[in-house]
């Protein structure tokens, strides 16, 4: 469960700080302004808060946005037709899910540490080659996948590396909402053996190997991509 | 549908909230960094008796996550009855108190890497020329590593300090009792009695 939350999780965030890299960076004020707001605001706040803000307060929200449409949709059908019967076209009760809203908060938040990260690698591409690329004639996005992916994945993986850690031992904020991963497994376990120690221990030794393995990953990936490099 | 009057009217709860949060975050800063110098100095010692025990403290608490540290020391303390029946026992029943100690051995161990970085920045030479003035190594590493370079790194420390800041309400919810009243739903209530 812990995997499948970071994983599910490190893929919003990049695809978030992908579009969030590229809108920083985009010549439109609107865009800059929308990402530059996106990242102020998540990283000065709490995963935390941010993570029961979404669980708790999205729940509220989205229900309350629900029964709104529901309302309106059904008060517009009976200005047309007199005898309409009230119907719910949008399910009045929407369920997050702990899982649902754990990885939509995870990824939303590395999204923006992502955003940061991916800006940088785009930066330090050398902007001739972007223009020689285009001035052979490449659309956009031939000129990204292969001019500008290849080179800034070299300076990206660092920064990638480090928040795929942090993103790693974040997962174990879910428990708080109820999520069943392993901390709250061990919350139980722990529980009825009147043994904490021994299941947090555990866990914590669990998180050790994953991020030992994701630390000899990582610098496999940046010795691949650091080839024919000076 | 937002109405925030109740935050309005209660505010002097949530202030005392943030005095807490500030005050725990502060002084675990400043504890770690009093035990993250000499494990950095550790840290890059020549010795493995020294350098070992460092290396393996710091990788422990960077690559765990710091809610399980917290309920390590939390709730797991209650299992060893020789702490339990110990003058420290009430110290280790007391949420702030584990919460500090918690936050004070994880920022130390991030520190550690900080000044274990910024030792490595000053070169050798340095050193060699401390040594030559006849500096005993303890002179040398109060004036010649110390004082200069580790005003270099500050700004990486700042870094740092604020991911302890957002884990302070982490706490929160470890703590049982009237003090947060908040409870997991659908889980059963944290209990830590014996």
């Amino acid at each position: 469960m812990t995997l499948q939350v970071s994983l599910l999780s490190v893929v919003l965030a990049m695809v978030l700080g992908m579009i969030g890299a590229v809108s920083k960076l985009s010549r439109y004020r609107m865009a800059k302004r929308l990402a530059t707001l996106y990242t102020t605001v998540v990283r000065g706040i709490p995963d935390l808060i941010l993570m029961m803000l979404l669980f708790f307060g999205g729940q509220v929200f989205v229900n309350f946005l629900c029964t709104q449409i529901n309302e309106h949709l059904n008060e517009w059908v009976l200005q047309g037709n007199a005898q309409h019967e009230w119907t719910a076209y949008v399910p009045e009760y929407v369920d997050i899910s702990p899982f649902i809203a754990g990885v939509l908060t995870i990824g939303f938040i590395f999204g923006a540490y992502m955003t940061e990260t991916f800006r940088g690698a785009i930066l330090a591409v050398d902007r001739g080659q972007l223009e020689a690329a285009a001035a052979y004639g490449m659309t956009p996005w031939q000129v990204f996948r292969r001019v500008l992916f290849p080179q800034m994945v070299r300076h990206a993986l660092p920064g990638f590396g480090n928040n795929w850690l942090v993103l790693l031992k974040t997962t174990a904020l879910v428990s708080v909402i109820g999520l069943d991963d392993m901390v709250r497994k061990a919350g139980l376990a722990a529980g009825t053996t009147q043994l904490p120690f021994t299941f947090y221990m555990a866990v914590a030794l669990i998180f050790l190997v994953f991020t030992a393995f994701s630390t000899t990953l990582l610098k496999w990936a940046e010795r691949h991509y650091s080839i024919q490099t000076r | 549908m937002f109405d925030f009057s109740i935050i309005l009217q209660e505010w002097p709860t949530y202030l005392q909230g943030l005095g807490n949060t500030v005050w725990l975050v502060a002084v675990s800063l400043i504890l770690g960094l009093s035990i993250a110098i000499p494990l950095g100095i550790c840290r890059n010692s020549t010795n493995p008796l020294l350098r070992l025990p460092a290396w393996a403290y710091i990788y422990f608490f960077r690559g765990t996550p710091m809610l399980v540290q917290l309920f390590i020391i939390y709730y797991g303390a209650g299992q060893w009855d020789g702490l339990r029946n110990s003058w420290a026992w009430e110290w280790f029943q007391e949420a702030w108190f584990c919460a500090l100690l918690s936050f004070t051995l994880n920022t130390a161990a991030y520190t550690a890497e900080i000044v274990r970085g910024a030792i490595r920045t000053i070169p050798k030479g340095e050193i060699e020329a401390a040594q030559a003035f006849g500096m005993t190594p303890w002179q040398t590493m109060v004036t010649g590593l110390g004082l200069y370079h580790f005003f270099l790194a500050p700004r990486c420390w700042c870094n740092s300090s604020s991911s302890t800041t957002g884990l302070v309400s982490g706490m929160a919810c470890a703590t049982p009792g009237p003090g947060s009243g908040f409870r997991r739903p659908g889980s059963a209530p944290c209990s830590l009695s014996p």
